[in-house]
């Protein structure tokens, strides 16, 4: 199914790996492109299935599915990440376009060293969830994680919705609900090995180079990502500022739309708040 | 209906003739809501007019059996007024007029209530610079008018050949006759859209006969059941901050299905599967299944929520007539169809005078121009707000201010701060009239149209919905965006698009940064 009606799909080869790009190609109101990039076990439609085609209202939006490398067995890296999305960026916009640029979660981590790559290049910097240095909590859970993806896809499932989805989010499911978010928790190598690297993340030092006016998005009530790393971020980005949202990791579960809002209303206004500023949550 | 009744009911006697700073026209959730935060602004000299006896606006008038609003309480009411003991997820419309009831009172707004005055006319003096109301119970002058009018206000009734003498009662879900006992009748109810679906079970249980004349089905989703035990309303009460997150969640959820009316297919998809799934677990006929199932997009009309309608049209005394009424003869119905039916009632559900407000014909600019007459192809205001020939006049509710997605006491909270900011500025600064500029007005409502045109509401040449002025074509009703955007976009005033007058001519106002810190938002 198409993201929106005027998305166009198709594959760029980087690296012998077959990487798809999404593309919306109808120009809007914001005069740069937006491009996204997903997190650890997600794709485009699962973690921006409201984020794409909304911000596809307001601009151009490209969206790249990372994929596995052609040598299965190889460590993935932040780099190998990284190529994939410039290399589909530069095929899709030219290697000298400037555009804006959002990250979630792992997604994140490779937004923000694509930025230090790329410097004036990208002009808006959102990172939602994201982090610089895996710390001994998130390893802890990491460790868990491996422990029963290797023994049982059922306990896992349950521990990823345990700890993806905030207690009230998950409240609100009713039992066939839960089930059917149960059934749809399923984890393949490919995830296996993004989360083999989300236990070695160290960018600190590179994101300090990042100079892209930055929007850094923290999730109140995320166990994966939890909001100390976010502050982490603000001290390491020279141009960066802060919101909150109330969700826990899995936001596109969540509060899509809330992250709509903060995404469309900062790149209407960039300049609105101050580097450093925290910006509070708004209310209905 | 209330308990309270009496308390809100102005029974002083009548003053003939009034002069306020402010005029509020209506008292429902926007004249009350209005009047609350001048007064929490320290203004007093402001009048609420309702034509009724009673605040509450469309609360207050639709008291048919099963009366309820589908937008879930926490958000259907004041950010600024939040009640604990709302009931449950969804409440019964008694129990929202008991809300606005406590809340005029609550907010010192009885005072300032003219009950029994209907504006007849108002027109603006250019030489005096006020508006003049003229009412039954009097004539009121003020330097500004702010419409608080809705959208929901006049019943619409279908110009239906014979229907003038039909021999048993008609009524119209918006003025209920409660002296009229459906029990063991025949009743027609001609309509299936937002209060049809609430009135169809009810009559459904009591009528011997039911016949529902449906011209285009509804889609209909599951209601949420949620009630809020005595301890959950406890907690709302001793943890307000428990009762926000409730709100804020109900806000972002249903923002979230704003892809629908963008016609973002995953989401239209799902919305489509939820509510033939609804349809598929309460209809087993396959036939009576297919002639409630619509054949236009998800949200193009309100999408309804009811738990009890489908079950309701599957009873052995219910009927479905898949055509409008036609005509009636004598005490028969006839759809267009061609099929009759002996009924004792005809109950209207066929909604209000929604695109073309009757508000309208009564209001006149300097020149004697009525506003019905500037609407002449559609209504439009810049900002959604103000419009350009009328000065010193606000419209809250007006056009593109309805949302099909989530709640109008949110867009009227965002008005009420952008006219707020307005009257301080004029205040500061000595302003004695203010009006939009044409080509500001102009330039937002073709941005409006532009972005209206690929929404469900009009792509595929729409599906003849009341949120679309039948004369242009025009998407006038509908804000044809997240509700988010309208705050940020018409939630503060800055004076761009204004001409104003301190003393002499009128010249562009300057423009400042809006106040981003007023309490409501």
């Amino acid at each position: 199914m198409p993201l929106t009606a005027s998305t166009v799909t198709r594959t760029v080869s980087v690296d012998g790996a077959s990487v798809t790009c999404h593309d919306s190609v109808t120009p809007g109101e914001l005069d740069r492109p937006l491009v996204l990039v997903h997190g650890t076990g997600g794709t485009t439609a699962s973690h921006f299935g409201h984020l794409f085609p909304m911000m596809a209202t307001r601009t151009r939006v490209i969206a790249v599915d990372w994929a596995p490398t052609a040598d299965p067995a190889a460590d993935l890296t932040v780099d190998l990440l990284v190529g994939q999305v410039r290399a589909a960026v530069d095929e899709l916009l030219g290697s000298d376009a400037a555009f804006d640029l959002l990250g979630y979660s792992l997604g994140a981590v490779v937004a923000g060293q694509l930025a230090a790559d790329l410097g004036r290049r990208v002009e808006n910097l959102v990172l939602v969830a994201g982090w610089a240095t895996t710390d001994v909590h998130q390893r802890l859970r990491n460790e868990v994680w491996r422990h029963l993806y290797d023994t049982s896809p059922d306990a896992l499932a349950r521990y990823t919705a345990f700890c993806g989805l905030s207690p009230l989010a998950l409240r609100s499911l009713t039992p066939a609900m839960l089930d059917g978010a149960l059934a749809s928790l399923t984890a393949d190598e490919f995830t296996a090995r993004q989360m083999d690297l989300n236990a070695r993340v160290d960018v600190a030092d590179r994101l300090s180079a990042v100079t892209a006016r930055t929007l850094i998005v923290s999730c109140a009530e995320d166990v994966m990502v939890p909001p100390h790393h976010q502050y982490e971020l603000l001290g390491i980005i020279d141009d960066a500022r802060l919101t909150t949202m109330t969700s826990g990791h899995a936001f596109f579960l969540e509060r899509p739309a809330e992250l709509m809002q903060i995404v469309d209303l900062h790149l209407r206004e960039p300049d609105r708040h101050p580097a450093g500023a925290i910006i509070p949550e708004t209310h209905a | 209906m209330t308990t309270t009744t009496t308390t809100t009911t102005d029974v002083r006697p009548a003053p003939r003739d009034e002069s306020a700073e402010i005029l509020i026209i209506g008292s429902g959730f926007a004249g009350l809501g209005m009047g609350a935060q001048l007064w929490r602004r320290g203004r007093e000299d402001f009048l609420i007019l309702d034509r009724a006896q009673q605040v509450g606006g469309t609360w207050r008038d639709n008291t048919y059996p099963g009366a309820a609003c589908d937008v879930p309480s926490h958000l259907y009411s004041f950010s600024f007024a939040p009640n604990p003991q709302w009931s449950g997820f969804y409440t019964p419309g008694p129990e929202i007029q008991d809300y606005l009831v406590r809340f005029s009172e609550d907010e010192g707004l009885t005072p300032h209530l003219r009950l029994g005055a209907d504006m007849l006319e108002a027109h603006w003096d250019p030489e005096t610079e006020r508006w003049t109301v003229r009412t039954p119970r009097g004539t009121y002058t003020a330097r500004w008018l702010i419409m608080g009018t809705g959208h929901l206000a006049d019943p619409r009734l279908p110009d239906v050949p014979g229907l003038d003498a039909f021999e048993g009662e008609v009524i119209h879900s918006a003025r209920w006759d409660h002296t009229v006992d459906l029990k063991g009748k025949r009743v027609a109810v001609v309509g299936t859209g937002a209060s049809a679906i609430q009135i169809i079970p009810e009559l459904a249980a009591t009528a011997a006969e039911l016949v529902v004349f449906q011209r285009t089905p509804a889609w209909v989703t599951p209601r949420v059941v949620k009630p809020y035990s005595a301890a959950v309303r406890r907690m709302f009460e001793r943890a307000p901050h428990t009762m926000q997150r409730e709100r804020d969640d109900i806000f972002w959820f249903a923002e979230s299905s704003y892809a629908q009316r963008r016609g973002v297919p995953a989401a239209l998809d799902q919305v489509r599967a939820q509510a033939l799934g609804h349809l598929a677990a309460a209809v087993s006929d396959p036939e009576l299944r297919e002639r409630l199932t619509p054949r236009y997009l998800p949200g193009c009309k309100r999408v309804l929520v009811s738990n009890d309608y489908y079950p309701a049209m599957a009873r052995d005394n219910v009927t479905l007539e898949d055509s409008a009424l036609d005509r009636v003869e004598g005490s028969r119905l006839f759809g267009v169809s061609g099929h009759g039916y002996e009924v004792d009632v005809v109950v209207l559900c066929t909604g209000f005078e929604a695109a073309q407000p009757p508000f309208a014909e009564r209001v006149h600019d300097g020149e004697g121009r009525s506003l019905a007459d500037h609407w002449s192809s559609g209504m439009a205001a810049f900002d959604s707000t103000a419009v350009a020939g009328f000065p010193n006049l606000f419209a809250i509710n007006g056009p593109n201010t309805s949302l099909g997605h989530n709640s109008i006491v949110y867009i009227i909270e965002s008005q009420i701060a952008y006219i707020s900011e307005a009257l301080d500025r004029v205040e500061h600064e000595g302003i004695r009239t203010m009006v939009p500029e044409t080509l500001a007005q102009e330039e937002y409502v073709d941005r409006l149209q532009e972005r209206a045109a690929t929404s469900v509401w009009l792509v595929d040449g729409g599906c003849h919905s009341w949120y679309v002025d039948p004369r242009s074509g025009k998407l006038t009703l509908i804000w044809p965006d997240y509700a988010y955007d309208f705050r940020a976009r018409n939630g503060h005033f800055t004076g761009e698009g204004f001409l104003s007058s301190a003393s002499g001519e009128p010249e562009p106002m300057p423009v400042r940064e809006p106040e981003r810190s007023v309490a409501l938002i």
